[in-house]
């Protein structure tokens, strides 16, 4: 009983500053953790050799995932709301469609990091009842993102019922 | 409750108002006629001040409004806990033990640190204050951070009541109250009186039941309304019965409160009771060896804290010392044998043991149908628990089957509520959604059908024990497809073979690793194939007419029964591994229990076949590709 059904992408890519968020956010983690390992290869001479190969082999996986990870992450991060619910898709290797209907969403809210407000960027989520059912958006315009939050809440204040 | 809009609609005084018209009139018009969501945030009396007209034929005595205050018997449990804290110094002046700093200074610490606990507590005790009206439960406490909560009694979901063994010697009892949206231990009043603790049970979930008609009702007609038209007919089926339920529920309700609160007029179902039968299963836990090992861990502390461990450790380190010196005199078979005879001594302390703490958590076991419309669980020899589940508010249940039960089919039974936070599994006595110990499988699925009411309806009031139920959660489980077999199988080698590689490559490197230890990876290699291919035995899925039920599980099985309406959303997973393989893992997110619950390593189609076969119209607008042969299952669904 093989079926074809796929799901599509959502309609909206976030904003393309978003990449250059992400880059930021995978240089702070790379950076520093190739500092370590530097300034550990300069203070233990026994284990120099072996500090330089996971110094070189880190470099090259490090560069690899600040080049890749943002881009792919881009081609796969989408959004789109429907008068019914509220669809995104996240990820880059693992990725993850989330689907909400509006009936049960509880609380629709922005987060911006320092890193976020730096690119003029926001996230928006969507919690329903559930404990594994919030819908993040990440690398919105700011605007756009409050914009988003306001028609949301309005379409979920006008439903009635207790969302569970 | 802040920011959320669906949240702060209190439709408890426009549902008890109207409830037939309510569902039919536009969903905005409600909106104006209930008061602004401030006023029943505010601890005042608003809330209470204008009972619909409905409400007050069936209004609770005359001092239901009043504020209400904690028992004063509280204080006294904890002045016994200090007084206990107190134990060790007794202990030694009766033993003759010297009392001295070591001894001195812990003691003091968990003195101190009791009594401080003490004086908070008995602060609570001064400035709590509660009272349950018409509509809303509120809860004032604090002396310097005041807090205020009150809470629309149509939110509360559960009620637990606890006594601990203090508790029980004072007679009194602490209340849980479960809303879903509180943070556990928000609402908890610790203690009133058990009296008082049964009265306010019944009362709180009581009137739950008669405001609830509407909601329920409304609800039904909104999912299905969501629907497509090809699929609106089982949740609207569903819609009805609960309608109906809850209806009967109300009937009832109003008539429990006409007679104020006669609390054991009405007859009750017995779902379940204690058979001591189930006592087999219980000792095979992994407890009836841990137990006894914690005990003597426990045991080993204690001596340590009242400096006693070092004559105790001189006696067993000489006992050792002693064994390791015969060991050249006597034959290997001796000690093989002593360590048989430990093991047997421990296991049969350990089924002693875990004998007691079964008699202690299951003492007087009944599982119940309430006319009000709930479940209700109660059991326990020294600290008794009761847990009341409105039926309305039960999603589904668990059937969990860790791997020494499957060696024995045996299996354990869990409610999933909104409301009731899924916790506590790790303990031996489990958690406040436990339904049963473990017991037969057959018997947890009976009584798993008859918790949710899904027995034939000609056999009405039929005992567990009948077969004659329609409702099976096992049986005609969908397999997943091989590459999922083939996802676990590649683990398996992938589980062996990773530390054979690293011991292979390590072994000339590091030459102190023993030179065999490159053939464990490969000894266990078999054993990791057999287990991966009893996980993907495990897997499996099914659509019924009203429940999503999945199982999977690595060791531990899991069959989940989830009902479709509630369902409140899907996640869709997948690795670049399940990718390649055509597989997705699924999840069906509740308000209730866990909060979400997995259909793992699905086909890619049929999965999202199935998740939108089970809430029609959900997905569809996001799908694409064919669309024609439904993940739906084939055979007649068991009619609720």
């Amino acid at each position: 009983m093989e079926t074809d059904l796929r799901l599509r992408p959502p309609r909206h890519r976030v904003d393309p500053r978003a990449v250059r968020w992400w880059t930021a956010q995978a240089l702070t983690t790379v950076v520093p953790a190739l500092a370590a390992l530097a300034v550990a290869a300069v203070l233990w001479e026994s284990l120099r050799d072996w500090l330089l190969v996971a110094l070189a082999v880190g470099a090259l996986v490090g560069a690899a995932y600040v080049v890749v990870m943002p881009r792919w992450r881009y081609r796969v991060h989408r959004w789109e709301t429907t008068p019914e619910a509220v669809y995104a898709a996240s990820g880059w290797l693992l990725q993850e469609w989330r689907v909400a209907p509006l009936s049960r969403v509880q609380t629709v809210d922005t987060q911006r990091g320092p890193l976020q407000q730096l690119f003029g960027l926001a996230s928006v989520t969507v919690t329903t009842a559930s404990a594994s059912g919030a819908i993040v958006i990440e690398g919105l315009d700011h605007t756009e993102a409050v914009e988003l939050v306001g028609r949301l809440t309005e379409t979920t204040q006008a439903i009635p019922g207790d969302a569970t | 409750m802040s920011a959320d809009a669906p949240d702060s609609q209190p439709p408890a005084s426009d549902a008890v108002a109207t409830p037939p018209l309510d569902d039919a009139a536009p969903p905005s018009a409600p909106d104006e006629t209930v008061p602004p969501p401030s006023a029943s945030n505010s601890p005042s009396a608003s809330g209470a001040a204008a009972p619909p007209p409905a409400d007050a034929a069936a209004a609770p005595p005359s001092d239901a409004a009043a504020w209400r205050q904690l028992d004063v018997r509280v204080l006294a449990v904890h002045v016994a806990r200090v007084a206990g804290s107190l134990a060790p110094i007794a202990f030694l002046l009766v033993f003759g033990g010297a009392i001295d700093r070591t001894v001195l200074i812990p003691v003091a610490f968990v003195f101190g640190g009791g009594a401080l606990r003490a004086l908070g507590d008995a602060v609570t005790w001064a400035t709590t204050r509660y009272r349950v009206g018409d509509e809303l439960v509120e809860l004032r406490s604090g002396l310097l951070r005041r807090r205020a909560l009150s809470v629309p009694r149509d939110r509360v979901r559960t009620v637990n009541l606890t006594a601990k063994p203090l508790h029980r010697v004072f007679r009194i009892t602490t209340v849980e109250i479960g809303t879903g949206t509180h943070e556990q231990g928000q609402l908890r009043l610790d203690a009133v009186a058990a009296d008082e603790a049964r009265r306010l049970r019944a009362e709180l979930l009581r009137r739950g039941a008669v405001a609830g008609g509407a909601p329920a009702v409304a609800a039904g007609a909104s999912s299905s309304a969501a629907g497509s038209a090809a699929g609106a007919s089982p949740s609207a089926a569903g819609g009805a019965t609960a309608a109906s339920q809850s209806a009967a529920g109300g009937a009832a309700g109003a008539n429990g409160a006409a007679e104020a609160f006669d609390l054991d007029a009405p007859p009750e179902v017995e779902i379940a009771r204690l058979r001591w039968r189930w006592l087999p299963y219980h000792l095979l836990s992994p407890w009836t060896l841990l137990l006894p090992v914690a005990a003597f861990g426990a045991l080993f502390n204690l001596l340590d804290q009242i400096g006693l461990e070092q004559r105790f450790g001189r006696i067993v380190g000489n006992a050792a010392e002693d064994g390791l010196q015969r060991a050249d005199t006597e034959p290997w078979w001796a000690f093989v044998l002593l360590v048989l005879l430990a093991l047997v001594v421990l296991s049969l302390v350990g089924a002693v043991g875990a004998g007691l703490q079964f008699g202690e958590s299951w003492w007087r076991f009944r599982l119940t149908r309430e006319p009000s419309g709930t479940l209700h669980l109660s059991r326990g020899l020294l600290t008794s628990r009761s847990v009341t589940i409105e039926q309305r508010r039960l999603r589904g249940v668990q059937l969990s089957e860790p791997p020494l039960q499957r060696l024995v089919g045996g299996a354990g039974l869990r409610a999933i509520v909104s409301g009731l936070r899924s916790s506590g599994h790790d303990r031996p006595e489990g958690g406040a959604d436990t339904l049963l110990p473990h017991v037969g499988r057959a018997e947890a699925e009976a009584i798993a059908a008859e918790v949710l009411q899904e027995h034939a309806p000609a056999g009405g009031g039929a005992m567990p024990g009948d077969a004659a139920n329609s409702f099976a959660l096992v049986a005609g489980l969908v397999a997943h497809p091989r590459a999922a077999l083939r996802r676990r199988l590649t683990r398996a080698v992938a589980a062996a073979g990773v530390p054979l590689l690293a011991l292979l490559l390590a072994g000339p490197v590091a030459g102190w690793l023993p030179s065999w230890l490159w053939l464990l990876p490969l000894a266990l290699a078999p054993l990791f194939l057999l287990l991966a291919h009893d996980a993907y035995r495990a897997l499996g899925h099914r659509l019924t007419s009203e429940y999503v039920v999945t199982r999977h599980g690595l060791l531990s099985r899991h069959t989940t029964a989830l009902r479709r309406d509630g369902v409140i959303g899907w996640n869709v997973r997948r690795s670049p591994f399940q990718r390649r393989s055509g597989l997705v893992t699924l999840t069906a997110t509740t308000a209730a229990g866990k909060g979400g619950y997995e259909v793992v390593d699905i086909a890619a189609g049929d999965g999202l076949a199935f998740a939108e076969a089970a809430v029609p119209g959900l997905l569809a607008p996001f799908l694409e590709g064919d669309a024609t042969a439904p993940a739906a299952d084939a055979e007649p669904a068991p009619a609720g």
